[in-house]
């Protein structure tokens, strides 16, 4: 199995080795010995060890990384290292190492083992974890969050829009409203739940969200359900009230949007012709209207305006992350979250339309000649900066989600043993409704707004909501079985952030799109760790500032 | 190290491990090994503290560029040698790669950090996020009448779960205050729940207990706390339980009064699985007599507890007080040190209800409210917030804030309230 570059047969010349010969080397040992550490190399070429179990990130001399390289391809290194005798090892990118030094590094070597390194998880335990019907009560009860998706419809016609042309959308939509009454429903069954001790929370805040189409367009049902929410008696949480608009019916609504202190997210692409996909059915662009609106508000009620609105743009092929940026600093000294177009679900026909369309924060930012100025303002809305904690949360072993984690990390594990993990359950999805609640317009309960309605969890009504944790309970777990043997199988099982519900579950054999090899792996560890290298700054501002949880 | 002598304009990168802990207080800096426990201390020692302030600052990740000439210095070369002797930092030809490496040093971030959502925009209200799933362990005093008159009581409970008779002897909580209490518990993450007394076999509606602890939503691990003295004759009491529904710790102070020992150890209350034998120790003679007992008796539960009384500060400078050697040996993890800097891992999670009805975090830890009157999830906000007890670190008290040792040292106890010192040790004396 061992390429001819192998390091065991001493690496005759492996210093001039190219990388396609390493890459060889490293799916063969792909193939036979996964779930192992994983070693990689900065862009630097400076070496590195990661090691899932330990969920440690080190940096290697090269003499170790040749040992760990025996190691990993599964060569009884005591013995390797009771039959050297006083010739020199050849080891690559490092030279002649002499028996003095190999045996320095054999004993680093192993120090690391004997303190659980190189135990290879046990994912198809880790992974057997599967979710109950009270756990999912649980999880609605200490949700932090319901979206009620208002209308269907829209006042504008996005050329983007997730409904629009680019999409296969197989529902019409276009001319429904929720009912106030299903609405009112639904927060009178999760008044029950928040005020049971199934929720773990104390004065907390509850969202109670308006979505559409353009919620704005059924304004007597927001008003409805404000009202009645008002005079609800919670008694962990109290509520807060937000909605996402495009603005046209600003003028029209703010002072009820001030009066009850609603938190609102304006969609704007930037300016004129930033915002040009943003028309009216006829195509007339809708951006002087709505910027009229917004400077309204902002003029009528500056204080509310700094405090409660925000922007979200939407990136494409007319603006710039940075453009953005700038825009909406000096327009409205504001920095605005960026997303992307959603590439899944593009029907083929407009596939080539969508990516001349399709733009990503990246490409832009990092081009931008001020982009420290723009990392510094939009540090936590950087797409590299949320992958960043994501990975430093899987491989430094110095990110826990709350104290618990803290404490259960803290909890001494016998030395050389690897530290207990519990079974967590197969890919990244939430665990339904620990996020939010979403009610579509047809009264379908949905754990988040983006994903598609056929996956709907329950039903409501203006008499009762019909959900069943069991049958969920079932349905996920189906999918996870459906998803436990390709998630052993993959490198990034333990950071996975795949939703199931992208993965085509209607298909007998989904196949998720997140999957990586351990060459993949390894090289977007090299990816992070080279961005690292180049930015250090980055990793004590990530560990002191970015909390997502 | 350089194969050869190295020379003047040649470059190294020197690279700390992240599994070495460092501690730096005034001129004094301490490199701590977690694999192996090792302890390296520089005192007064300018070089180390100047490399060791460069290897921390934000832009170096614990590497920094050493020259030659600089490796020619006997104090980094002295330092270099150290580090690579005991496993805790390397150097590299720099001339080996293409740029500088990068190690991650450890840092604990903590997504839902207190303190840090206190000064986030998400404000207070955050601190409350499924705060519930911290309470892990409640001790309840369901009542403080006991016919007993140790030594001990009133002061014991204060060092460790114990019972205590109270100042009113009379004071009981109500069941359906305790009721309430398990009832608001039920979404929470309860791992243990301790019923203590006075005589818990003296509450006078014993009768109510079985239905409100085993209540079906409440599936925790329960342990009644009781005197060996006060255990004579209960077995009727305990059998109003399920079998396998609770566990019995015995408190046994010394001298043993041998005869109620005798009758008691040989009852089947005792000998139940999982009873727990809790010796009370308040010197050398006391330890020996444990052990006694224990060889006797074939004891397999037990646990030794140490029991300050104001005359017996030297037996605790011996038992209790820790010295480099037992750090050493102890060998705490990294993400323990880390455990440490933020939280008590002794206390975090734990509520204390005194059958007067005050709520502690500890029972040392200024009161939190009452059960007539607050609600649990008030009290877990409440310490939450404040961190008087579960956040309260060694890094906050004094002397062991300026001490470089502060987070390999076990977390603070009870017993820095008992002997008035928070450095139970011979580390911070013998650095004076």
């Amino acid at each position: 199995m061992f390429c001819e570059n192998c390091p065991a047969l001493n690496c005759k010349g492996s210093r001039r080795q190219s990388s396609t010969a390493f890459t060889c080397h490293t799916i063969a040992l792909a193939n036979t010995q996964r779930k192992l550490q994983v070693l990689l190399e900065s862009q630097n070429k400076n070496k590195y060890l990661y090691d899932p179990t330990v969920k440690s990130t080190q940096w290697c001399h090269p003499v170790l990384y040749h040992i760990l390289r025996l190691h990993r391809q599964g060569l009884d290194v005591e013995q390797w290292y009771g039959e050297l005798n006083d010739v020199p090892v050849q080891i690559e990118d490092y030279g002649a190492a002499s028996k003095p030094e190999i045996a320095y590094y054999y004993r680093k070597y192993r120090l690391l083992r004997e303190n659980g390194f190189f135990s290879p998880p046990d994912t198809g335990t880790l992974l057997s974890g599967r979710l109950s019907a009270g756990q999912i009560k649980a999880s609605l009860a200490n949700t932090r969050q319901v979206t009620f998706e208002v209308v269907d419809y829209c006042n504008l016609e996005c050329a983007y829009c997730a409904y629009g042309k680019f999409y296969n959308i197989n529902e019409q939509r276009g001319n429904r409203q929720l009912s106030a009454g299903t609405a009112k429903t639904v927060l009178n069954y999760l008044l029950d739940l928040l005020n049971s001790p199934l929720n773990q929370s104390h004065q907390q805040v509850f969202h109670i969200g308006f979505y559409g189409g353009e919620p704005l367009l059924n304004f007597p049902f927001i008003r409805e359900v404000v009202a009645y929410a008002r005079q609800l008696k919670p008694l962990h949480n109290h509520f807060q009230f937000n909605m996402t608009t495009n603005g046209l019916l600003l003028g029209k609504y703010m002072d009820f949007l001030v009066e009850h202190d609603f938190d609102l997210l304006i969609s704007l692409d930037g300016d004129e012709y930033s915002n040009s996909y943003r028309v009216f059915k006829d195509g007339t662009p809708a951006y002087r209207e709505v910027l009229k609106n917004i400077d309204g508000l902002a003029a009528k009620y500056p204080a509310y305006f700094k405090d409660r609105v925000n922007f979200n743009a939407v990136i494409h092929n007319r603006n710039t992350a940075p453009g953005l940026h700038h825009y909406f600093k000096t327009q409205f000294d504001k920095i605005p979250s960026i997303s992307e177009l959603n590439p899944i679900g593009v029907a083929p026909a407009m596939r080539e339309e969508f990516r001349k369309t399709y733009s990503n924060i990246g490409t832009t930012l990092f081009q931008a000649e001020d982009y420290s100025l723009l990392e510094k303002d939009m540090f936590l809305n950087l797409p590299n900066i949320r992958g960043m904690k994501s990975f430093l949360q899987q491989c430094s072993g110095f990110i826990f989600n709350d104290y618990n984690d803290v404490a259960a990390a803290g909890n001494k594990t016998e030395a050389g043993k690897p530290p207990k993990h519990t079974a967590q359950i197969p890919t990244g999805t939430c665990i339904p409704f620990s996020r939010k609640v979403f009610i579509t317009v047809q009264g379908k309960i949905l754990p988040c707004e983006r994903i598609g309605q056929q996956y709907s969890l329950g039903a409501a009504d203006e008499k009762k909501v019909d959900l069943d944790f069991e049958k969920i309970a079932d349905t996920y777990n189906t999918y996870f079985d459906r998803l436990e043997k390709q998630c052993c199988s993959c490198a990034n099982w333990e950071a996975c952030l795949q939703c199931i519900f992208y993965l085509n579950m209607d298909q007998p054999q989904p196949r998720c799109s997140g999957l990586l090899n351990d060459e993949e792996f390894a090289r977007y560890l090299s990816t992070q760790l080279s961005y690292l290298e180049k930015n250090p700054q980055t990793y004590l501002k990530v560990m002191k500032e970015v909390r997502f949880a | 190290m350089p194969k050869q002598s190295p020379k003047k304009s040649q470059s190294f990168w020197f690279i700390l491990d992240n599994y070495v802990h460092v501690s730096v207080r005034g001129k004094s800096v301490l490199f701590y090994n977690s694999l192996t426990g090792k302890i390296l201390e520089y005192r007064d020692c300018e070089t180390v503290i100047r490399l060791v302030k460069r290897l921390r600052a934000p832009g170096n990740l614990q590497v920094v560029g050493i020259t030659g000439k600089e490796l020619a210095n006997p104090g980094v070369s002295r330092f270099v040698k150290d580090m690579r002797t005991f496993f805790m930092g390397d150097l590299i030809d720099a001339a080996l790669t293409r740029g500088k490496p990068m190690q991650m040093a450890p840092y604990p971030n903590i997504q839902q950090d207190v303190e840090v959502i206190k000064k986030s925009t998400r404000g207070s209200a955050a601190v409350g996020d499924r705060m519930m799933k911290y309470a892990a362990e409640v001790s309840i005093y369901i009542n403080s009448a006991c016919g007993l008159d140790c030594g001990l009581c009133g002061s014991a409970h204060r060092q460790f779960l114990c019972c205590t008779r109270g100042r009113n002897t009379r004071a009981e909580l109500e069941p359906r205050s305790v009721k309430s209490l398990l009832q608001q518990l039920q979404g929470a993450s309860l791992a243990r729940l301790n019923i203590l007394g006075g005589d818990i076999f003296k509450f006078s509606q014993w009768e109510q207990l079985p239905e409100i602890l085993n209540a079906p939503a409440l599936p925790t691990e329960k342990i009644f706390y009781t005197h060996y003295l006060n255990l004579a004759g209960q077995e009727k009491k305990l059998t109003q339980f399920p079998a396998g529904s609770f566990s019995l710790k015995i408190v046994v102070p010394f001298p043993v009064k041998t005869r109620q020992w005798e009758e008691i150890i040989g009852a089947p209350a005792v000998n139940r699985p999982g009873t727990h034998f809790l010796f009370i120790i308040a010197g050398e003679a006391d330890s020996d007599a444990a052990e006694e007992l224990i060889t006797r008796h074939r004891l397999e539960n037990h646990s030794f507890y140490p029991f300050f009384n104001g005359r017996n500060r030297e037996f605790f400078r011996q038992a209790v007080f820790v010295d480099k050697q037992d750090l050493e040996e102890a060998r705490p993890t990294m993400t323990e040190i880390l455990a440490r800097q933020c939280i008590n891992p002794l206390h975090f999670g734990t509520l204390t209800i005194l059958s007067n009805g005050h709520i502690h975090a500890d029972v040392n830890a200024p009161r939190l409210g009452t059960l007539a009157g607050d609600s649990i999830y008030d009290m877990v906000y409440k310490e939450m917030y404040r961190g008087s007890s579960w956040r309260r670190t060694r890094k906050k008290v004094t002397p062991c804030r300026r001490c470089t040792f502060n987070a390999l040292c076990p977390p603070l106890s009870n017993y820095e309230y008992a002997l008035g010192q928070n450095n139970l040790c011979h580390i911070w004396e013998n650095s004076l």
